[in-house]
């Protein structure tokens, strides 16, 4: 571990909670890699250029983020946990709803030519009324090991997280970076406040160690999570406070 | 906090479904299986669970079949397993070729990146071909847990298939001929529920008119254990048109948020999923 990278505990304050779709947290490490993404993004669009999207990568590269790395070879992760609730209702989501309808006149902008009817009631194109679970709380947490200062810089621009952010979800009112010296590195790295597991990680991560995972399962070893490349077969986080 | 031992919700239930007479509906299903034969559609849902149990009462020996699509949960089969344990169940498993699964996958609708293949129609590999076995084994009749209140369509399909049973009636002390008007009480218990289809099978439902809190009661009263799914659902809050634990990806009710409650319930196997049909990300 470098000497500017020390164990932190990264707190986001929210305004209503936060709206997430995956069984565990919002991952640290994925929210920095996003935040560097759309800086490249930023830099690239200025002088022209366009950065390739990462589906069309077969091996998207893994940014410099300001944080530990744990493992070697392509089983290495990010010492970063996911997303814990500070308060709230424990494991019981609220349950949100919302709809959505395509909107014809910009079909009609982007199709050549369009059928007589586009069925808002089968097919592709079909209405949709989707619960949006919400963990409600007043702030979530983070442990890492990284850099508290670089941390900081990527975050303070991040006015809201998780899902439907456009419609008011996650809206994060502050964001507090605090070394932890007192914690063990591989605890910041890995761990919940409860001890539990706090990251899907490799299993060979937790040799030699008595902590509660949520199980085994194929699921992204770090970012960007949803690729392909990232999939791997883990030990899984469990969701938060019972 | 300690809780109270306080009214006991499910205690309720089962003394409002202990006092319910069930044995007219069974001598109807006794009834359905001497005119027809067949067998009862046994998915692990709690309405399949509800008229299993009451086809056993009509007939222990009753034939009950489980479509095996490769698309359930993977608390159902050893949930099915220990029905058929405890209820010594005459259960047969016919599993779908190709699976539901593999004609997802190979069609190509549900990758951006793969080309667009003929495949079978996927209601008939997940509900036509394996029925036509199981009456080909079977018989005709068939017993299966559909209720009227679940959608739209099957209100539609009951009333539809009641008005013609009554027009068919011969009984003139049931069914006046010339007659039109809403069915009476007594003719929807002579002949609601059942649904004549035009390759000569026969399906009966029996608690075709019943409502859910009515299932949940009968299961309450007679100690049956629900499809562990249930559970999860009701813990992550899922309201009850989204409890349903058959068929995880069948096209229905994608829009509504299925994949959602799937990927929040049972994140393994979202994701063992997802690398087959990568487009399901789009319906969480």
């Amino acid at each position: 571990m470098s000497a500017h990278l020390v164990p932190v505990r990264v707190t986001a304050s929210l305004a209503g909670g936060i709206a997430h779709a995956g069984t565990w947290g919002i991952a640290l490490d994925g929210l920095l890699a996003s935040q560097l993404r759309e800086q490249d993004k930023a830099a690239a669009a200025d002088t022209g250029t366009v950065v390739a999207g990462l589906h069309d990568l077969d091996d998207p590269p893994d940014l410099p983020l300001p944080l530990a790395r744990c493992g070697t070879g392509q089983r290495w992760h990010w010492a970063a946990t996911c997303a814990w609730p500070v308060d709230g209702h424990g494991l019981m989501p609220d349950v949100r709803w919302w709809s959505g309808r395509v909107d014809h006149a910009d079909l009609e902008v982007l199709a050549d030519g369009m059928p007589a009817i586009v069925s808002e009631r089968q097919g592709r194109y079909r209405a949709r009324w989707m619960p949006l679970l919400t963990t409600v709380c007043s702030a979530v947490s983070w442990y890492a090991v990284g850099d508290p200062e670089r941390i900081r810089r990527l975050l303070v621009g991040l006015p809201a997280i998780g899902k439907k952010r456009a419609a008011g979800h996650g809206q994060v009112t502050g964001w507090e970076v605090a070394p932890m010296p007192e914690l063990d590195p591989w605890n910041a790295g890995h761990l919940h406040p409860d001890g539990s597991l706090g990251r899907p990680c490799p299993v060979e991560c937790l040799a030699g160690r008595q902590v509660r995972v949520a199980g085994a399962g194929v699921a992204g070893i770090r970012p960007p999570y949803m690729h392909p490349a990232r999939a791997h077969e883990l030990a899984l986080p469990t969701a938060g406070p019972a | 906090m300690n809780r109270s031992a306080g009214l006991d919700p499910t205690t309720l239930q089962a003394l409002r479904g202990r006092g319910r007479d069930t044995r007219t509906l069974i001598n109807q299903i006794a009834a359905h299986l001497d005119a027809h034969d067949g067998y009862v559609a046994l998915s692990g849902g709690k309405d399949s669970v509800v008229v299993a149990h009451l086809a056993r009462q009509a007939d222990p020996n009753v034939p009950m079949v489980w479509f095996d699509a490769g698309l359930d949960l993977p608390e159902t089969r050893p949930y099915l397993e220990a029905l058929a344990n405890d209820w010594s169940l005459n259960l047969t498993v016919l599993t779908s070729h190709p699976s539901g699964l593999q004609v997802l996958a190979s069609c190509g609708a549900w990758d951006h990146d793969a080309p667009n293949r003929p495949t079978p129609e996927l209601a008939e590999v997940l509900i036509d071909a394996p029925a036509r076995h199981a009456h080909h084994l079977f018989g005709p009749g068939e017993l299966w847990g559909v209720r009227a209140s679940e959608s739209a369509g099957r209100r539609h399909m009951y009333a539809t298939q009641l008005r013609r049973r009554i027009t068919e009636c011969p009984d003139p002390t049931c069914c006046p001929p010339g007659a039109r008007r809403a069915p009476t009480p007594s003719q929807r218990h002579a002949h609601g529920g059942q649904i004549h289809r035009t390759d000569h099978t026969r399906a009966y439902g029996p608690i075709w008119d019943w409502a859910t809190d009515r299932v949940w009661e009968y299961l309450a009263a007679h100690d049956i254990p629900a499809h562990p799914a249930y559970a999860t659902l009701q813990a992550l809050g899922a309201p009850e048109h989204a409890q349903r634990v058959s068929s995880i990806v069948s096209g229905a009710l994608l829009e509504n948020g299925r994949i959602t409650w799937l990927r929040r319930g049972w994140p393994q196997t979202y994701a063992a999923l997802l690398e087959q049909l990568p487009r399901l990300a789009e319906f969480v």
